[in-house]
């Protein structure tokens, strides 16, 4: 059978599938990617869909599917609701007004069959009826596609870019932070301030853009994995070029990159695996023969104290970030500081470790955040000002607070109309 | 005898062919008014193609291309000779 016989026997399945749908519930919602040619299961068509997944929570009692099949994938939603002309003029404004939703065919069907439009859609690339330009071959295949690719990819770009602007300063800005660096203080980083961050950050967003936009095309992790350290050691090399060697975001470009790139790699496909999952994973098979063996501080305190720090944190899926979730309610000040304690008190945070100089110093500086009160402001400060007298600071807290932030917004990001 | 290919979504449609006491081919599509002969003239090739003659052909288009409206045709051919 050929590709296009597929598509075609694809496409029927599809239709008695919803049939067998409309046995059980009054209302089907189908949701494909509206892609020509025959590779319809292209990573594009999985970045589409899953930028209207919001639609799941927006009808009562409904339960959602995951298809796919040589016509593409689809999200079928069934409902018991009744008035599905009012659902298909809701989801016509989505269509109309979503920056995807030219590309996009959700369709309502109810006991009688398709509810179809009155108005006929416009072709991609000029005014004219779509239909007609399908049928008069009136634009080359390879222009379309560009088109699609073009508004899908900055539909994400922008949208990943403030996934992580906010993510990282949500902790940047969060004061006071015993010893790291604020907007007001630069802690106990005499050679660091608020401005020298805003440049790194500024300087390893794109590399982290990058690595998303890999991650949805790329479905050899293998080879995926090679491809991310290569970025990653890019945007190393460009943040110490911005700083002049100082190590602002080191640990981030691998904590948040990892996590940006499984966020990717979960959007550009239907899988049942969280972001969480889907890190475990991937630092499985980045520290599959890793000896643990360089010269470098994380390494040096591993063979010593076997304290695995940033690896061994990403290896267990970020367990302490899926904890630290159910702490960060809100992105408000308490919620912030509660979950930046939480992981000093909890993780194993070898930068802190470096300021403390020894395991026994290091444990007993825990022991105060067990005790600090969060909700007492002084007790704060004063133990923020403590810090920064015996020069501590807590770096890989720090990113972790920033994968939590991310992690949430990925959440609400998965459910929203924005 | 009967055979049904095909669906009603959109770039597809639905062929329905049933033997009868002469060939008659009605189409219903949303594309009509500009492309009806063109419709016609693939399903009137197959038919010849295929050397079929006195059927209903009933094609409910929702703007298939002209390969899809054949491919459609071929199967719902097919499942009415299976259909006894």
């Amino acid at each position: 059978m050929d590709i296009k016989e597929k598509v075609l026997k694809g496409r029927e399945e599809r239709a008695l599938l919803i049939n067998r749908y409309l046995t059980d519930f009054s209302i089907v919602i189908s949701i494909k990617a509206n892609i020509p040619g025959g590779d319809k299961k292209n990573f594009l068509s999985y970045m589409i869909i899953n930028a209207f997944t919001f639609l799941i929570n927006d009808f009562k009692d409904s339960k959602h599917y995951y298809h796919s099949n040589d016509d593409g994938p689809f999200i079928i939603i069934v409902c018991r609701e009744r008035n599905a002309l009012s659902i298909k003029n809701k989801i016509i404004e989505i269509e109309e007004k979503h920056e995807l939703g030219r590309l996009v065919d959700i369709d309502v069907y109810d006991k009688k069959g398709k509810i179809s439009r009155n108005v006929k859609r416009k072709c991609y690339l000029c005014d004219d009826d779509a239909f007609n330009c399908i049928r008069t071959n009136k634009h080359k295949y390879e222009e379309v596609m560009k088109y699609i690719t073009d508004i899908t990819n900055e539909y994400y770009q922008k949208r990943i870019y403030d996934l992580i602007d906010f993510s990282i300063l949500a902790e940047l800005n969060l004061d006071p932070k015993f010893g790291l660096v604020t907007p007001d203080s630069s802690g106990s980083h005499s050679d660091m301030d608020y401005s020298l961050m805003i440049e790194a950050k500024n300087a390893i967003i794109p590399y982290l853009i990058e690595m998303f936009f890999v991650s949805c095309q790329i479905k050899d992790i293998s080879k995926l994995i090679n491809t991310l350290q290569e970025i990653g050691l890019r945007a190393e090399t460009d943040m110490f070029s911005i700083t002049k060697g100082v190590n602002a975001y080191k640990g981030l470009i691998f904590n948040l990159g990892l996590m940006v790139s499984c966020f990717g790699y979960k959007i550009s496909q239907f899988t049942t695996k969280n972001i969480f999952d889907l890190s475990k994973d991937f630092s499985k098979l980045l520290f599959k023969d890793y000896k643990y063996d360089a010269n470098t501080y994380g390494d040096i305190i591993y063979r010593k104290y076997q304290l695995s720090g940033v690896k061994g944190e990403a290896l267990t899926g970020f367990i302490h970030v899926q904890e630290g979730l159910k702490i960060l309610k809100d992105f408000s000040w308490d919620s912030r500081i509660k979950t930046l304690i939480y992981y000093i008190t909890n993780i194993e945070d070898t930068s802190f470790l470096k300021r403390a100089k020894s395991l026994e110093y290091y444990y007993s500086v825990k022991d105060m955040f067990t005790e600090l009160n969060s909700d007492n402001i002084d007790e704060v400060k004063s133990l923020n000002d403590y810090c920064i007298k015996n020069h501590l600071s807590f770096g890989g807290s720090a990113d972790l607070l920033v994968l939590t932030v991310f992690a949430k917004k990925t959440q609400d990001f998965l459910f929203k109309f924005t | 005898m009967k055979g049904i290919a095909g669906s009603k979504e959109s770039n597809d449609c639905l062929i329905t062919i049933e033997t009868s006491k002469k060939t008659t081919i009605e189409i219903n599509s949303i594309v009509g008014q500009f492309f009806y002969d063109q419709i016609l003239k693939t399903v009137e090739d197959t038919l010849k193609e295929q050397n079929i003659e006195n059927v209903s052909v009933i094609v409910e288009d929702k703007g298939a291309l002209d390969y899809t409206i054949k491919s459609r045709l071929l199967t719902a051919i097919e499942r009415m000779k299976e259909d006894v």
